[in-house]
């Protein structure tokens, strides 16, 4: 699948009524509008150990609909610039900076974020649920260095295999890939980040996916009226996987924290 | 494929150049400036664009970078600043041929607004809100329905860096109703059926090109889908005899951007801006009635 399709993929999801009752039933109070498993509570929670100056810039890569860019301005007054690949997204994200008046704090920008030309560097870059296995990471953590200033840092959440799965599995996700550990450990060290914090959030993600597929099970109606019934079947089913690759602890739920080493 | 515009070049007699605008509500004027003076303007914009972080060098190329200085923000100001203080600039205003054809096309002397606004438009991708909508000049401008517009692409541009389009004859319905867009920045003109439905007409705009637009014509920016600034500059031009609001007389974007005095000292004519006597300046708050109740060679063109 190409980053192209994801963005695609990632508009349905956006735009899915279902899919949002979904991720609100999965967060519950800490539901902002986010489709990750990512909470806002963790990434202050990180954010606030960094020490940032006072009007640090952030990259948001990958940043969808902006609800945590948009937080992140609102609550630390800091300056959130949001990427991702997806133009009705990005107007979204853009129309809620006048919203919720942060249009001198925020822009949001269509564009790849491996590939992007900025002449201000960033204190932080945080990549939430966005990179994927197909994604050209040597490239991406090497423009990630460059665009980041000294001392500059660079926050991930990912979902990781520890090993490739095998065909079934993969089969059953509906061909989703993950990148393994060891593959983003390398690539990290290998552009020049030096490994700060590595959480292991497997517990809590497979207690998301849980409520995620109660919540399936109680919608199902709704999901197939929505989606159509191999759709839906198709998307209950691969969740339902998430589920067991989660418990099975074949695919981690990491929080990363990096930080810049100074010279290539 | 888009229609084009009808091409014409400043050798062409003004009779005929008049009939034409009066026609069609433009003229596309090929070749009017000399190639050095637009790419020595491009250099000038370029060179500040650089100084301010608004482009990066990368490959021997200026891309738009990150971050966006977006319309309103201190950072972009600062630069519309900077830009306009170039007196180079303003001297497209007062280009022989130009100022002899537009008082050709008005049939009376023409004075150049002062006001001049510089366009510096992002890659559609860098800043999808603050591209240009389909517009009638005379909603902003006011004074006389009879304003000229003339648009100077300050580059060649393709259908990929965009450029203006129009719809042509559209000067001939009056005014379009307006109303304020969704991010309610722009007022931009609804048209029934759609903006999409009308004959928007557009060109590979060459070095050297200028677009004459009469303030009622229908006119909106294309997306600009390269990775590269698009720029451009608007300039205005009424009958000297007429009226002009006072605001054409301030530079764009005033008060945020300072008055003409505080940086035109150094020019080699800083008296470049005064009004004849014979203009009749009023106050910015006179209404678009007032305006469009003004006599104006259109109509009298509708009714011939």
């Amino acid at each position: 699948m190409s980053l192209i399709n994801i963005a695609q993929d990632y508009k349905q999801y956006e735009k899915s009524s279902i899919m949002k009752t979904l991720a609100a039933h999965a967060h519950g109070k800490n539901y902002i509008g986010q489709t990750s498993s990512a909470t806002f509570e963790e990434v202050c929670e990180l954010i606030q150990k960094l020490g940032l100056p006072p009007k640090a810039r952030i990259l948001d890569a990958g940043c969808g609909n902006g609800a945590f860019a948009l937080l992140l301005a609102q609550k630390f007054g800091f300056q959130v610039t949001g990427i991702d690949l997806s133009e009705d997204i990005i107007k979204i994200a853009q129309r809620q900076t006048y919203e919720f008046n942060l249009n001198d704090l925020c822009h949001f920008f269509v564009g790849d974020f491996s590939d992007f030309v900025t002449s201000q560097p960033f204190d932080l870059i945080l990549c939430i649920g966005s990179l994927y296995w197909n994604q050209p990471l040597a490239q991406t953590f090497q423009r990630w260095h460059q665009a980041l200033n000294n001392p500059g840092w660079l926050v991930l959440f990912l979902n990781l295999a520890e090993e490739v799965l095998t065909l079934e599995e993969t089969k059953a996700i509906d061909q989703t890939s993950f990148i393994l550990i060891e593959t983003i450990k390398h690539e990290l060290t290998s552009a020049n980040f030096k490994l700060m914090e590595w959480r292991d959030q497997t517990k809590v993600y497979s207690h998301w996916l849980e409520k995620w597929c109660h919540s399936m099970s109680l919608n199902q109606e709704t999901i197939f009226q929505e989606m159509g019934q191999e759709k839906g079947s198709k998307m209950i089913h691969r969740f339902y996987h998430y589920l067991q690759l989660a418990r099975s602890q074949k695919v981690k739920r990491i929080i990363t924290l990096n930080k810049k080493n100074k010279n290539l | 494929m888009k229609k084009q515009l009808i091409e014409s070049t400043p050798n062409q007699s003004i009779d005929e150049l008049r009939q034409l605008f009066l026609q069609e509500g433009y003229l596309l004027l090929k070749n009017l400036f000399p190639k050095t003076k637009v790419e020595e303007a491009r250099i000038l914009i370029f060179e500040e664009l650089l100084r301010q972080g608004w482009v990066c060098e990368k490959a021997g190329r200026l891309f738009a970078c990150e971050p966006v200085h977006r319309i309103g923000s201190p950072s972009f100001f600062k630069c519309i600043q900077s830009l306009i203080s170039l007196e180079m600039l303003h001297t497209f205003s007062y280009h022989p041929r130009l100022n002899q054809l537009l008082a050709g096309i008005l049939q009376t002397t023409v004075y150049p607004h002062p006001r001049k606004m510089i366009r510096l438009g992002y890659p559609y991708a860098m800043n999808p809100l603050d591209s240009t909508p389909a517009h009638q000049d005379v909603f902003y401008v006011r004074g006389e329905p009879d304003t000229l517009t003339v648009w100077i692409p300050l580059g060649a541009y393709t259908y990929v860096e965009g450029g203006l389009e129009v719809v042509p004859r559209s000067h001939l319905k009056g005014l379009y109703p307006t109303r304020a867009n969704e991010e309610g920045r722009f007022n931009c003109t609804a048209a029934e059926g759609g903006l999409d439905q009308l004959e928007w007409h557009g060109t590979d705009y060459e070095w050297g090109d200028a677009l004459i637009m009469h303030a009622l014509t229908l006119h909106q920016a294309v997306k600009n889908k390269s990775q590269e600034f698009r720029i451009s500059l608007d300039t205005r031009f009424s009958s000297s005899l007429g009226h002009l609001n006072e605001e054409q007389l301030l530079p764009p974007y005033y008060p945020h951007v300072q008055a003409w005095h505080v940086f035109n000292q150094h020019w080699k004519n800083p008296h470049l801006f005064d009004p004849p006597a014979t203009l009749q300046i009023e106050a910015a708050t006179v209404s678009l009635e007032t305006v469009m109740q003004r006599p104006s060679l259109i109509e009298a063109y509708v009714t011939h």
